[in-house]
C-alpha cells in the first residue's frame, strides 16, 4: 500500500513534470514591457501600492512611491491589464505587446467606497480574489496598528472577520488568546488554526509555557501565545482563509483553517521613515465579588470545638450555630489593600522603507513595555522595605512584558524576470507573571479569603508581599527567516521557491526566594524551576504556475508545487528545592532533578492544481494534494486531498447592467478536504523511564507509555461553501455572503483506554464524526460620503452549529473540565453538563431555602455549549474635516454559549463565604442554586449565559495640517488617542464573561479566579518623514 | 528551462519520501529494547515505582494514592483543601465521573499490570529464573493490588490485561473473588523457587519477600473472613519484619505524598469524624502524631491538625510487617473468642512502643473495638483502615452509621452512604463492564 501510493505520487508528478518541460520547450520569450503610473483622477495624485495585473499570465506588480508599474519580459501579445486599490474602483486597459516593444499604459482610478475585488495570497501564489471560489478575509492590518489600540497581535485578528474569534483568556499582560475559525473540528486535537508568515510556516503555540503559574496544569494559567511574539506594526496584511473547502492545498493540519501575515515591504523610492510612540494606561475597571462572612460570635459552631468557624444560614437553620454577624468585604475593591492598579503601557519604533527597482528595503525597530495592573499595595511595600531594606521590582510589580523587535526585509530584482525577497525577524521578549486561575497563590484566589480589613492579612489569605515574591518569568529569544525567490522563466511559467526557518529560544523560570513567599507546601524554604527549549519550524516551499491561452475565450493555469516542514522541539527541565537564602540558582538547591524531552514532527506534500478561466468571468478550478507525515501508523500510507471551486463573476456578463441595483456581482463555490495529523507519538506503544527506589538505591525503571495504534491515520475535514459577493447602489454597499458545511470524519479521538487494562490512560482512534455549518455575513458600507464628511461602518457576523455526530461504537463519553464538560454524541462538542436544578420552593415561607427545597435530578444533562456560536462586531470610522479627524469604534458580541461562574460556586462550597449562603436576603434563586451546589453537588445554576456586547475600541484620530507636519520636518503627523475593553453588556453575573481559567485549552472553559479583561488608554503619535 | 524542469522534477522527487520522514524519538523507549535481561530488571524498578505511585501519591500533588483517598473516606482524614472530588470522597458521595477516583482506580491496575508484567518478563529473560527472588516480589506486589481493590472499591472490578498487541478485557470480579485472586498471587509468590523460605545462613539473608507475601496473603485471608488460616499464614513473620515503599526528595515522583499533602495543608488529621469516627487526636497516642497549626487549612475553613507520622517526603511507608502479621493473630484470639490472648498480643506491641497495657475487654463486642482500634492507630496512614471499617459491616455486623461518619459534614451539606468507591465511568469502555455488582461493605 505504501509503497504503491508512493509511486502513484511519483507517476502523477512526472506527467505533469512532463508537461511542463514539454511546454517550455516550444516557448521562448521576447524582452518587451509593459509599464505606466497610476494616478487619482481626482487629486492627481500618484497612487502607491495599487496592484497592478497582467491578466492571462497572472503577473501582478505593485506601484511604488510614484505610483509606477512595470511588467518586464513580457511575451508579445494582447493582454487585459487591470489595476486595484484599496478605496478606488478596479480599472481595466488593454496592451498590444510586440515584440521588443516597451508599452506604456497610465491609469487614472476614481474613488469608491467598496470595493469587492483585490489580490490574494493563496497556496499557489498571489491571485485576484474574484477568480478564487472560496471567501478569504482580508485585513488591513497596517492602517489598524497605526488608528486603533492594538496591544497584541491578536487585537488585530479580534473583531475584523466573520467566523473570526479571538478568545483572549483574560487581562493578564502576556496572557494568550484561543482562535477559532468556523468553530471546533476535532474532538482530540488541536482547533486552532495554521499560521503562515510571508510564506513560511511559524511557531505558533497556543499555550507556550511551562510555568506552573495557577490554571489547570502546568503550562495553563496566563500562558502566553507565541502568535503574540509578532509585532504588530510589521505586518502589512492578514489573510484568513477558513477551512478545508479553501485550505486543501496547504495539506495536513490546515482543517482549522489558515492565517497568511504578510510583513511590509519596501517600495521603489525615496527613503520613507515612520516614528511613532504610545503611551498610555492599562487598568482593571472590574468590581469585584464581596465575600460575605457569615460569624458566631458564640464560637458554638458545633462542628468541632473551639473552632471559630462560620455560621451560614444553613447552618443555623440546623442548629449548628447563630449567625450573630454577617460581614462584607472584599480586599480587590479596597483602594488601601487592592494590588490592582493602573499599568503604564509605552511603546517606540521606527520603520524606514524605499528602495530603488532593483533593491527595496523595509527596516524596523520597536521596543514596547507593558506593566500589567498589579502593584503591589504601597502599605505592604513600606513593610517590606522595613523588613529587608530593600524590594525587588519583579516585587512591585509582578506582571510585566518587555519587547523588542527587529525586522528586515530586503527585495532584490536580481534580473528582468527573477527576483528575490528575504525576510528577516528578530524578537526578544521578556514577560513577568502572576500566578491566576486557580491557585491560593493568586491574587483573585487569596481575594476570596474570609477576612476583613482588620485582620493581620487584611482580608487576605495570602498577603500580595508573599505572592508577589514569587518570581515568574518566560524569555523568548526569536528568529522568523525566511528566504524567497521568484522566477519567470517563461512569459507564461512562474516558479517560487520559499525557505523558511522559524526558531525560537525560551525558557521559563520560577523562582521562590527562600523565606520570602507564602508559607506554601515547600515553597518558603526556596524553590527554582528552570525550564529551556529550543523550538524550530523548517519549510522548504517549491511552486510552480504556467499560464495558458487555450483559445481566446479559455484560459488554463497549472500548478504544481511540493512542500517540507519539519517542527523540531528539544527542552530541559531543571527543578532545585531547598534553597540557601539569597541563592537562586539550582545549583545550590538541596535536591535537584532534571529531564528533558524531544518531540520531532516531519511532513511532506505535493499538489497539483488547474483552473480554467472561461472568458475571464467564470473560472473552475480542481486540485489534489498528497501528504504523507512521520506521525502516521505503520500501516497507513500518504494520504489524497481533492478540492474544486468555481466563482462567476455574473457582473461581468454582457447580460448584466452594472448600472442596476448591483454594480457587481459573483457567485461562489468550493469544495475542498483538508486533515490533521495525530501527534508525533500517538501511533507507537512504547515505555517510558521512571524514577523507582528499593534497597535505599535510587534508580530508572522503565513503565508503560503508551498504548499507541499502528492503523492511524490522520482526521479528513470535508467542506463545502456557497456564496455570494455583492456591490450594490453603486458600489456604496458591499456584501458578502457564505453557507459552509463541514463534516470531519475519521476524528482523531483520544479515547479513553478501560483502566483495568493497566496501560495508558489514552488511545488514539479514527472514529468520530463532527459536522459543523453555519453562515457569514459581513457588509461594509459607506453611510455617508462628502467631501467633508465620510463614514463608513463594517458589520460581519457569525452563527454556527456544532454536534458530535458520533464518538465510535463502544465509546463513553470523554468527560474533562472538572467533571463539567463532555463530548456526547448528539451535542456540541465540550458542551457543559451536570444534574439539574428542576424547581425550588420556599414551601415553609420562611425567606430561607432549605435543605430539600431545591429538586435536583438524578442524571446530568445538557446545558449548553461552552463556546460562542454566534459573533458579530461592527466596526466604524468616521471621518470630518476633510479627513483630519477619524473616530473608529469596535462594537464586539459573542453568544449562544454557558460559562461557568466556578468562582461563585466555589465561594458557596467549600468556601463558604457567598451570598446564597451567608445573606439572608438573598434572592431565592440565588440561594437554590448555592444550596444545590453545596448539598447536591451540581454546579448547575453557575452555568451562566454569557453573551456580550463590548465596545471593544475607540479611537479619535487628529491628522495634523500638511503645514503643522513640515514644521517638524515631516511629511505626516497624526496623534490617536485610543481605548479598548471600555464598556460590557452582559446578563452574566461574574465580574467578566470573556475569561478562561483553562487559558487556551482545546475546549475547557471556566471562570476561576482569573483576571478579568482590562482596559488599555493609549496616546500615539506618528510622524512621516 | 533546464533549471526550471530541474526544479519541478526535485519538488516531486521529495513526495517519493528518501529517509525525510523519519524522525528520533529519543524519549520513548520501544517495546524491543525492554526485550532483554536488563529490560526485565528495569520493568521490576518501574513495577515497584508504579506500585509506591499508586499506593502512596508522589509529590506532584496532581494525584493522590490509595492512602489518602481511603484515609479520606474512612475516619482517618478530613479534607482541608478545597478540590470537590476530593471531598465527594471525604463525604461519601462520590460520584463516577469521580477524577480522582478514576486516577486511584487506573493507577492501582497500572500497578498491578507492571508487577504481573514484570514477574512474566524476569522469568522470561533472567539467565537463572529460579533463583531470583525478583519475581516472588513481583507477584507479591501484584497480590496487594488485588487486595487493595477489593478492600477500596466495590464489588465487580475487572482485570484487564494485554496479549501482545490484543487487549484481553476481564470479567467483574467479586470483592470476595479478588482476595481470592490476591492469596493466588501470594501463594505463587511463596511457590516461586528463587524465593527464601527461611533465613539463610551462610549469607545471612533474611526470607524478606517471604514474609511480604505471607503478610500478603494472611491480609487477604481476613477481608475473606479466613481468620485462622490468616493467622497461620504470618506465624512465621518476625515482629520486627518491614517491607517498605520508599521515598526519596526529589525527583516529585519519588516524594512522599502523605507527607507532602499533610504539610501542605491539604489533608487533615480526624478526630471522632462524623460522631463515631476514632479519637485519633484526643487520644493522644504516639502512633499519630499530629501538629495543631491553630489555623484553617488551605480551605480556609477546615481546621488543619497536620500529620507527623512521616517526617519528610523521603519517609518510608509500610506496606507490610510483622506489626500487622501479629494484629491478624490476634484476630484469630478474638475470632476465638479468647480476648485475654487477644490483648496479650496487643499489649505485647504497644510494650515495643512503650505504651501502657490494655485491659482485657469484657464482651466479645468491646475486643471487636479493641482490636479494630488498634489496627487503626497501629497502622494509621497505611491504607488499612478503609478495609477494616468495611470488615466491621461485613464480618462483625455493625451498621454503616455505626462504623463511617455521618450526619453534617464539617463543609456544609451531609455525609452521604457509600462504604466503598465506585468504579470510574471510563471503565465503561471495557465492553464486559456493567457497573458496580453492589455498593455493599
Amino acid at each position: 500500500m505504501k509503497a504503491g501510493m508512493r509511486r502513484w505520487m511519483l507517476r502523477a508528478g512526472g506527467v505533469v513534470c512532463a508537461l511542463a518541460l514539454a511546454a517550455v520547450s516550444l516557448a521562448e520569450a521576447q524582452q518587451s514591457s509593459v509599464g505606466g503610473v497610476v494616478t487619482d483622477e481626482a487629486t492627481g495624485q500618484p497612487l502607491e501600492a495599487a496592484r497592478v495585473l497582467l491578466t492571462g499570465v497572472n503577473r501582478i506588480e505593485a506601484t511604488n512611491q510614484e505610483g509606477r508599474y512595470l511588467f518586464r519580459n513580457v511575451a508579445p501579445g494582447s493582454y487585459a491589464v487591470r489595476v486595484l486599490r484599496l478605496g478606488y474602483r478596479p480599472a481595466t486597459g488593454s496592451a498590444n505587446v510586440a515584440p521588443g516593444e516597451a508599452v506604456t499604459l497610465d491609469f487614472a482610478l476614481t474613488g469608491a467606497p467598496v470595493q469587492l475585488d483585490e489580490i490574494v495570497t493563496t497556496a499557489t501564489g498571489e491571485q485576484r480574489k474574484l477568480e478564487v471560489g472560496n471567501v478569504v478575509a482580508t485585513i488591513d492590518a497596517a492602517r489598524i496598528a497605526e488608528e486603533s489600540p492594538i496591544a497584541e497581535f491578536g487585537n488585530l485578528l479580534s473583531g475584523r472577520a466573520a467566523g473570526v474569534q479571538v478568545q483572549k483568556s483574560g487581562g493578564t499582560t502576556g496572557t494568550g488568546t484561543r482562535i477559532r475559525i468556523r468553530g471546533s473540528n476535532s474532538v482530540s486535537l488541536s482547533n486552532e488554526p495554521l499560521y503562515y508568515i510571508d510564506g513560511i510556516r511559524m511557531e505558533s503555540g497556543a499555550s507556550s509555557g511551562t510555568l506552573d503559574i495557577g490554571g489547570f496544569g502546568q503550562g495553563a494559567g496566563a500562558a502566553p501565545s507565541r502568535i503574540n511574539d509578532l509585532n504588530p506594526e510589521d505586518i502589512e496584511s492578514i489573510e484568513i482563509v477558513k477551512g478545508p473547502a479553501a485550505a486543501t492545498l496547504y495539506g495536513i493540519q490546515a482543517s482549522n483553517g489558515v492565517v497568511r501575515i504578510t510583513t511590509k515591504r519596501g517600495r521603489a523610492g525615496k527613503a520613507r521613515w515612520n516614528l511613532y510612540s504610545e503611551l498610555g494606561a492599562v487598568r482593571d475597571h472590574n468590581t469585584y465579588p464581596i465575600n460575605f462572612n457569615g460569624r458566631d460570635s458564640t464560637q458554638a459552631t458545633g462542628i468541632d470545638e473551639g473552632w471559630d468557624g462560620f455560621c451560614v444560614v444553613q447552618f443555623e437553620l440546623e442548629g449548628l450555630c447563630t449567625q450573630t454577624a454577617v460581614s462584607q468585604f472584599s480586599p480587590l475593591d479596597d483602594p488601601f489593600t487592592s494590588p490592582l492598579k493602573a499599568g503604564l503601557r509605552q511603546q517606540y519604533g521606527a520603520n524606514v522603507s524605499g528602495g530603488t527597482e532593483q533593491l527595496t528595503y523595509y527596516l524596523s525597530g520597536d521596543y514596547e513595555n507593558e506593566d500589567g495592573v498589579y502593584r503591589l499595595p504601597a502599605f505592604e511595600e513600606d513593610s517590606v522595605l522595613e523588613t529587608r531594606g530593600t524590594i525587588p521590582d519583579h516585587q512591585i510589580r509582578p506582571n510585566t512584558l518587555e519587547r523588542v523587535s527587529l525586522r528586515a526585509n530586503l527585495g532584490a530584482n536580481v534580473s528582468s524576470d527573477a527576483d528575490i525577497q528575504a525576510n528577516v525577524g528578530y524578537i526578544s521578549s521578556d514577560a513577568r507573571f502572576v500566578e491566576n486561575d486557580n491557585s491560593f497563590l493568586t491574587i483573585t484566589g487569596s481575594a476570596e479569603a474570609s477576612g476583613l480589613p482588620e485582620d493581620v492579612n487584611r482580608g487576605w489569605f495570602f498577603i500580595p508581599a508573599e505572592l508577589f515574591a514569587q518570581r515568574n518569568t518566560q524569555s523568548t529569544e526569536r528568529f522568523i527567516s525566511g528566504l524567497t525567490g521568484n522566477w519567470r522563466p517563461l512569459s507564461w511559467l512562474t516558479t517560487r521557491a520559499t525557505l523558511g526557518y522559524d526558531v525560537t529560544n525560551r525558557q521559563d523560570v520560577q523562582f521562590w526566594p527562600t523565606g520570602q513567599v507564602a508559607d506554601y507546601l515547600e515553597n518558603r524554604a526556596g524553590l527554582k524551576y528552570d525550564n529551556r527549549f529550543q523550538i524550530t519550524q523548517t519549510s522548504v516551499d517549491l511552486a510552480a504556475s504556467a499560464r495558458f491561452k487555450l483559445s481566446p475565450a479559455l484560459g488554463s493555469k497549472t500548478s504544481v508545487g511540493g512542500q517540507f516542514y519539519r517542527d523540531y522541539a528539544t527542552g530541559t527541565f531543571t527543578t532545585g528545592r531547598g534553597l540557601p537564602a539569597g541563592s537562586e540558582t539550582v545549583t545550590g538547591a538541596g535536591s535537584t532533578e532534571a529531564r528533558d524531552t524531544t518531540v520531532e514532527s516531519r511532513s511532506l506534500g505535493t499538489y497539483v492544481e488547474q483552473e480554467f478561466a472561461i472568458k475571464e468571468r467564470l473560472y473552475v478550478t480542481g486540485a489534489l494534494r498528497f501528504d504523507d507525515n512521520s506521525a502516521f501508523g505503520e500501516n497507513f500510507d500518504a494520504t489524497v486531498y481533492p478540492k474544486a471551486s468555481v466563482s462567476w463573476l455574473v457582473s461581468e456578463e454582457p447580460f448584466f447592467n452594472p448600472d442596476g441595483f448591483l454594480s457587481t456581482f459573483r457567485l461562489r463555490g468550493a469544495f475542498g478536504v483538508s486533515g490533521q495529523q495525530p501527534g508525533t507519538t500517538d501511533a507507537l506503544r512504547y515505555f517510558t523511564p521512571v524514577a523507582g527506589k528499593r534497597g535505599g538505591v535510587a534508580g530508572t525503571g522503565i513503565t508503560f507509555g503508551s498504548l499507541g495504534n499502528q492503523d492511524l491515520k490522520p482526521e479528513r475535514s470535508r467542506e463545502f461553501e456557497l456564496g455570494f459577493d455583492a456591490s450594490i447602489l453603486g458600489d456604496r454597499v458591499g456584501l458578502e455572503f457564505t453557507y459552509y458545511n463541514k463534516r470531519t470524519r475519521d476524528a482523531l479521538v483520544q479515547r479513553n483506554v478501560a483502566p483495568s487494562i493497566g496501560a495508558s490512560e489514552f488511545q488514539f482512534f479514527n472514529l468520530g464524526e463532527v459536522k459543523n455549518y453555519g453562515f457569514e455575513v459581513a457588509i461594509n458600507t459607506r453611510l455617508i460620503d462628502t467631501r467633508s464628511v465620510a463614514w463608513d461602518l463594517a458589520l460581519s457576523g457569525s452563527v454556527y452549529d456544532n454536534e458530535l455526530v458520533e464518538l465510535g461504537e463502544g465509546v463513553e463519553p470523554i468527560i474533562f473540565g472538572f467533571g463539567l464538560q463532555r463530548h456526547a454524541e448528539g451535542y456540541p462538542l465540550g458542551g457543559y453538563w451536570a444534574r439539574p436544578i428542576l424547581g425550588f420552593d420556599d414551601a415553609n415561607a420562611n425567606g430561607i431555602i432549605e435543605v430539600g427545597e431545591v429538586t435536583v435530578g438524578d442524571e446530568a444533562v445538557f446545558r449548553g455549549r461552552a463556546l460562542p456560536n454566534k459573533e458579530a462586531s461592527l466596526n466604524s470610522a468616521l471621518t470630518l474635516f476633510d479627513g483630519r479627524v477619524r473616530v473608529g469604534t469596535q462594537f464586539d458580541y459573542r453568544g449562544g454559549h454557558y460559562l461557568d461562574n466556578a468562582i461563585e460556586s466555589f465561594r458557596c462550597t467549600p468556601v463558604l463565604n457567598c451570598r446564597g449562603l451567608v445573606d439572608r436576603t438573598a434572592p431565592l434563586d440565588e440561594q437554590a442554586r448555592a444550596s444545590a451546589v453545596l448539598n447536591e453537588a451540581t454546579e448547575w445554576g453557575y452555568y451562566e449565559p454569557a453573551w456580550f456586547i463590548k465596545l471593544r475600541e475607540l479611537s479619535l484620530t487628529l491628522f495634523a495640517p500638511d503645514d503643522w507636519a513640515r514644521r517638524f520636518r515631516a511629511s505626516r503627523l497624526s496623534l490617536t488617542l485610543a481605548g479598548r475593553n471600555l464598556w460590557t453588556i452582559t446578563d452574566y453575573s461574574g465580574v467578566d464573561p470573556e475569561v478562561n481559567a483553562f487559558a487556551q485549552d482545546n475546549f475547557a472553559t471556566s471562570d476561576f479566579e482569573s483576571q478579568p479583561q482590562v482596559q488599555y488608554w493609549t496616546a500615539r503619535l506618528n510622524i512621516g518623514f | 528551462m533546464t533549471t526550471a524542469s530541474m526544479l519541478l522534477v526535485a519538488a516531486l522527487a521529495l513526495s517519493t519520501g528518501c529517509g525525510l520522514l523519519e524522525t528520533d524519538q529519543p524519549n520513548i523507549v520501544e517495546p524491543g529494547d525492554v526485550e532483554s535481561e536488563a529490560g526485565a530488571l528495569a520493568l521490576r524498578v518501574g513495577a515497584i515505582s508504579d506500585f509506591t505511585f499508586a499506593q502512596d501519591g508522589d509529590g506532584t500533588q496532581f494525584e493522590d494514592g490509595h492512602i489518602l483517598l481511603s484515609g479520606l473516606m474512612a475516619d482517618e482524614f478530613v479534607l482541608s483543601t478545597t478540590p470537590p472530588t476530593e471531598q465527594e470522597i471525604d463525604q461519601r458521595r462520590v460520584f463516577e465521573n469521580n477524577s480522582t477516583v478514576y486516577d486511584m482506580f487506573h493507577n492501582l491496575h497500572r500497578a498491578r499490570a507492571a508487577a504481573e508484567g514484570a514477574a512474566a518478563a524476569l522469568r522470561e529473560q533472567r539467565a537463572e529464573p529460579d533463583a531470583d527472588p525478583f519475581i516472588g516480589e513481583m507477584l507479591s506486589l501484584a497480590g496487594f493490588t488485588y487486595v487493595l481493590f477489593g478492600e477500596s472499591f466495590c464489588s465487580g472490578v475487572p482485570f484487564s490485561h494485554l496479549e501482545g498487541d490484543e487487549i484481553v478485557y476481564g470479567a467483574p470480579q467479586t470483592t470476595d473473588e479478588m482476595f481470592q485472586t490476591a492469596v493466588a498471587r501470594f501463594d505463587a509468590a511463596l511457590a516461586e523457587p528463587g524465593v527464601l523460605l527461611e533465613l539463610d545462613p551462610e549469607s545471612g539473608l533474611e526470607p524478606e519477600i517471604t514474609y511480604l507475601a505471607a503478610v500478603g496473603k494472611g491480609r487477604a485471608l481476613l477481608d475473606r473472613g479466613l481468620f485462622t488460616e490468616a493467622a497461620a499464614a504470618v506465624v512465621d513473620v518476625p515482629t520486627d519484619f518491614q517491607y517498605v515503599t520508599e521515598h526519596a526528595d526529589s525527583p516529585l515522583r519519588l516524594q512522599n505524598a502523605i507527607y507532602s499533602y499533610s504539610v501542605g495543608w491539604l489533608w487533615s488529621v480526624s478526630d471522632q469524624e462524623g460522631e463515631v469516627g476514632l479519637p485519633y487526636r484526643s487520644a493522644d497516642d504516639a502512633r499519630v502524631p499530629f501538629f495543631d497549626e491553630e489555623s484553617a487549612g488551605l480551605d480556609n475553613t477546615t481546621p488543619q491538625f497536620t500529620l507527623l507520622k512521616y517526617p519528610d517526603a523521603s519517609a518510608s511507608v509500610v506496606l507490610a510487617d510483622g506489626i500487622e502479621a501479629r494484629l491478624i493473630e490476634a484476630e484469630a484470639q478474638l475470632q476465638a473468642s479468647s480476648l485475654g490472648g487477644m490483648t496479650a498480643i496487643l499489649n505485647d506491641l504497644r510494650a515495643t512502643q512503650g505504651l501502657d497495657p490494655l485491659d482485657a475487654p469484657g464482651t466479645q463486642d468491646e475486643g471487636v473495638d479493641q482490636l479494630f482500634s488498634e489496627r487503626a492507630f497501629w497502622m494509621f496512614a497505611t491504607g488499612h483502615r478503609l478495609g477494616d471499617m468495611r470488615r466491621l459491616i461485613r464480618q462483625y455486623g455493625r451498621t454503616e452509621e455505626e462504623v463511617f461518619p455521618s450526619g453534617s459534614y464539617i463543609k456544609g451539606g451531609s455525609y452521604g452512604n457509600d462504604v466503598n468507591l465506585p468504579m470510574p465511568q471510563e471503565e465503561g469502555n471495557n465492553p464486559n463492564f456493567n457497573g458496580c455488582l453492589d455498593r455493599e461493605a
